[in-house]
C-alpha cells in the first residue's frame, strides 16, 4: 500500500493537469477526484467571474480555458481569497498565459485592465484599520499636516484605462476593443466615505501633489515644492495655491485626507 | 483538549455575505428570544479584510452575537514529507490565530480532508483515505494545531466521493481512531452522513451508532443535491453535499436521532448557496424545524432529569449510565423504507418553543413551497433507500 505522502503527491499532480501513476491513484479513483476537480473548476470559474467582471467580457470565449489553465498552471499558495484573485491577475499578466493564447489577439491593454479590477478588489475589502481619519476641517491653513489615507492605489497606464473601464462598463454593445490606441493616464484609485471604489484621472500636476500626500506633508511645504517644481511666477501663486486647497478639499470630501 | 467544560451555545446559522443583512436586521428585532444564537464564519475571509462584510461582521461583534470559525483550509489531512516536521501555512495560522483571539473562539473546527499540498491549495475538500496511517497523520496535526491555538479543536466528517481503492478500515472505525488518537471534539456533519450513506450504500442509523457520539460537540445540518456529473470525465455521483437546498426530512430524522443519543453544545444550519429561492424566510422557517426538535429533546431531558432526582436516594441509582446508550436500539434494524415512513413523526415541531416575532407569518406563508421541495428530495432519497433495503 503506498504511504499517504505519495498517494497526495499522485493527487496533485492529477489536479494540476499531470499524469498520475495509476499504481499509486489507480484510474477509477482519478476518475472518482473528478468530481473535485470539477467541482473546483466551477468554484474558480465563478469566483473570477465576479472578481474580474470587464475582463471576463473580453476574454468569455476562451473563458473555460483560460480557468483550467490558471488552475493547472498558476497554483493558490493561499488560503485567502484575496491571494487567489490577485493570483489570477499575475496569471493574466503573465508570460504563460501570453504564450497559451498568443494567436486568441486580446487587447495589450489586458494586463492593465486586470491590474485595474485587482486594484478595486483590493481597496473594497481594504482594513479598516487604515481607514482612520484623523480631522475633518472644512478649511485648511498652511500650518496644517496633510497626508493621503492608506485606501489608495496609484497607476501610471500606457492605456486610457478610465475610458475602457467606462466603454466595457456601459451597457453598449461592444463593438471594437482594439479601437483604444495608447494612451498615458494616472490613476489614483481610492476607497470612498461610502466604501465605494472610485478613481480621480490625474494630470502632471496633480499627480505631483498625490505623490508628495502619500507620505504625509505640511501644506505650506507642498505649495512651496509645487511652485518651485512647475515654476509658478509670483503672480500666479495666490490662484495656483487656491487651487491646490480645492484639490485637497475635494479629496477630504471624498474622505482619502487626513 | 477538552470539550465536556464548553459551555451551550444552542442554534446558529453561517454568517455569509448575501444574507449578512437579513441576519442583523432579524437580531435586531428579536433580540430576546431569537432563533439564531450564535453564527458561524468562515475565518479565512477574514483574514487581513476590511471593507463591507468587515463591517457587518464588526457590527455582530458588537452586538455580542457569539462567533464560532469553521474553516476550510488547515487541510489536518496533509501528509508531511518528514513525520518530524509537519507542514503547514503559517501565514495562515498566524491570521487565523489574531481572529481567533479577536472574536474569543471557543473552539475551532476544519474539515477531515486534506485541502493542501505542500503549498498547493486546491480549492477543494479532497477526502484522506481510511487507513492507521492517515489517521496517524491527522492525529498529529490536529495535536499541533491545539496547541498552536490554544483552544479545543473539532474535526467534521467530510462527504467524500472516492476511498483509493482502499479498505483497510471503516469509515466509522477511521473517525473513532482519529478522536481517539487526537482526544479532540467532532463536528458531527449529519448531512454528510446521509449523502455518504447514499453514495455508498450504507445505512445511516446504524453508521451513527457506530461513531464515539459522545465527543460531538456541534452538528452540521445542510442540504444535498440530487446528482452530480464531473464535466471532466463525465464520472456521476448520486447526492452531492451542496448546501444549496433546504435540510431534508431524513436528515433531520437523523439529527433528532443524534441528539437523543448525545448532548451537543451547537447546531448549525448550514447553507452557502441558492439563498434566492426561499430567501432569507426559508431559512427562518428551517430554524424553526430544528428548534422544534432540540426544544422537544430538552423537554424530555428535564422529564428524566425529574426521574433521576427521584431515582438518587434509590439504591438503584448506579444502574444509571452516564455513558450515551442506543435509546432506539429498534431503529438499528429499520429498513430503508421505515427510515422514510416514520420521518413526519420524528419531526417534532413544539410551537410553544418559537419565539414570536414578527416575521413569523411571513415564514408560514412559505412554509407549503418549502414542505414541496422537502417532498420531492424525499421521494428520490425513498428511492435510493429502498434501493438499499
Amino acid at each position: 500500500m503506498a504511504k499517504l505522502y505519495q498517494i497526495q503527491q499522485e493527487i496533485k499532480k492529477y489536479f494540476m493537469g499531470k499524469t498520475a501513476d495509476p499504481k499509486i491513484l489507480s484510474l477509477q479513483t482519478q476518475k472518482e477526484l473528478s468530481i473535485y476537480k470539477s467541482l473546483a473548476l466551477e468554484k474558480i470559474n465563478i469566483t473570477m467571474k465576479q472578481s474580474f467582471p470587464l475582463c471576463f467580457k473580453i476574454l468569455k470565449d476562451y473563458w473555460g480555458e483560460i480557468i483550467v489553465d490558471f488552475y493547472h498552471n498558476f497554483p493558490s499558495k493561499s488560503a485567502i481569497y484575496l491571494q487567489i484573485t490577485k493570483n489570477f491577475s499575475e496569471y493574466l499578466k503573465s508570460l504563460k498565459f501570453k504564450m497559451k493564447f498568443r494567436n486568441a489577439n486580446f487587447p495589450k491593454w489586458l494586463n492593465e485592465l486586470a491590474e485595474y479590477e485587482w486594484a478595486e478588489l483590493d481597496l473594497f475589502n481594504f482594513h479598516p484599520q487604515d481607514l482612520t481619519i484623523t480631522q475633518r476641517k472644512k478649511d485648511l491653513s498652511e500650518g496644517d499636516y496633510v497626508k493621503l489615507i492608506k485606501a489608495h492605489k496609484i497607476f501610471k497606464f500606457d492605456y486610457p484605462i478610465s475610458k475602457i473601464v467606462e466603454h466595457l462598463n456601459s451597457k453598449r454593445k461592444i463593438y471594437n476593443i482594439t479601437f483604444f490606441k495608447k494612451q498615458k493616464e494616472t490613476l489614483l484609485i481610492f476607497r470612498d466615505k461610502q466604501d465605494k471604489v472610485r478613481y480621480f484621472l490625474l494630470s502632471p500636476g496633480s499627480y505631483f501633489l498625490v505623490d508628495n500626500l502619500r507620505y504625509g506633508i505640511g501644506l505650506g511645504d507642498l505649495y512651496e515644492k509645487f511652485t518651485d517644481k512647475f515654476n509658478i511666477k509670483e503672480k500666479e501663486r495666490l490662484d495656483t495655491n487656491q487651487k491646490i486647497q480645492t484639490l485637497l478639499l475635494n479629496f477630504r470630501q471624498q474622505g482619502i485626507l487626513t | 483538549m477538552l470539550t465536556n467544560k464548553l459551555k451551550f451555545y444552542g442554534l446558529g446559522i453561517g454568517l455569509r455575505d448575501e444574507i449578512q443583512k437579513d441576519i442583523l436586521n432579524y437580531l435586531e428585532a428579536s433580540s430576546t428570544q431569537t432563533l439564531i444564537q450564535w453564527l458561524e464564519i468562515i475565518p479565512e475571509n477574514y483574514i487581513n479584510n476590511g471593507g463591507l462584510p468587515r463591517k457587518h461582521f464588526q457590527e455582530v461583534l458588537a452586538k455580542g452575537i457569539p462567533l464560532i470559525p469553521h474553516g476550510v483550509n488547515l487541510s489536518i489531512g496533509s501528509a508531511p514529507q518528514n513525520k518530524k516536521r509537519l507542514e503547514f501555512d503559517f501565514y495562515l495560522l498566524k491570521g487565523l490565530k489574531e481572529l481567533f483571539q479577536e472574536i474569543k473562539a471557543p473552539w475551532f473546527s476544519d474539515h477531515l480532508v486534506n485541502s493542501r499540498i505542500g503549498s498547493h491549495y486546491f480549492q477543494e475538500l479532497i477526502p484522506v483515505p481510511f487507513t492507521k496511517e492517515a489517521a496517524e497523520v491527522v492525529a498529529n496535526n490536529i495535536k499541533y494545531l491545539e496547541d498552536y491555538f490554544q483552544i479545543p479543536f473539532l474535526f467534521e466528517n467530510p462527504s467524500y466521493y472516492t476511498t483509493y481503492g482502499l479498505r483497510e478500515l471503516r469509515e466509522q472505525t477511521f473517525i473513532n481512531l482519529v478522536l481517539e488518537k487526537a482526544r479532540c471534539g467532532f463536528l458531527l456533519d449529519i448531512n454528510n452522513v446521509l449523502v455518504n450513506s447514499i453514495n455508498h450504500k450504507y445505512l445511516p442509523k446504524p453508521f451513527l451508532d457506530d461513531l464515539d457520539l459522545r465527543k460531538v460537540v456541534q452538528v452540521h445540518l445542510g442540504g444535498l443535491k440530487r446528482g452530480y456529473t464531473s464535466k471532466l470525465t463525465g464520472h456521476s455521483i448520486k447526492v452531492l453535499d451542496s448546501h444549496s437546498e433546504p435540510v431534508s426530512d431524513v436528515a433531520l430524522d437523523l439529527f433528532s436521532y443524534v441528539i437523543k443519543k448525545t448532548k451537543v453544545k451547537a447546531v448549525l444550519l448550514e447553507r452557502d448557496a441558492n439563498f434566492s429561492e426561499e430567501g432569507f424566510l426559508g431559512l427562518l422557517y428551517e430554524l424553526k424545524q430544528i428548534r422544534g426538535i432540540m426544544d422537544s429533546k430538552y423537554d424530555s431531558e428535564e422529564e428524566s432529569e425529574t426521574e433521576k432526582t427521584k431515582l438518587a436516594t434509590n439504591p438503584t441509582e448506579n444502574i444509571i449510565s452516564t455513558e450515551p446508550v442506543a435509546l432506539e436500539t429498534e431503529a438499528n434494524n429499520r429498513t430503508a423504507s421505515s427510515l422514510i415512513d416514520n420521518k413526519a413523526a420524528n419531526v417534532n415541531i413544539n410551537p410553544a418553543a418559537i419565539p414570536s416575532t414578527s416575521s413569523i407569518p411571513a415564514i408560514m406563508a412559505d412554509n407549503d413551497l418549502i414542505k414541496n421541495q422537502l417532498a420531492n428530495d424525499l421521494d428520490f432519497l425513498n428511492e435510493e433507500l429502498s434501493d438499499l433495503g
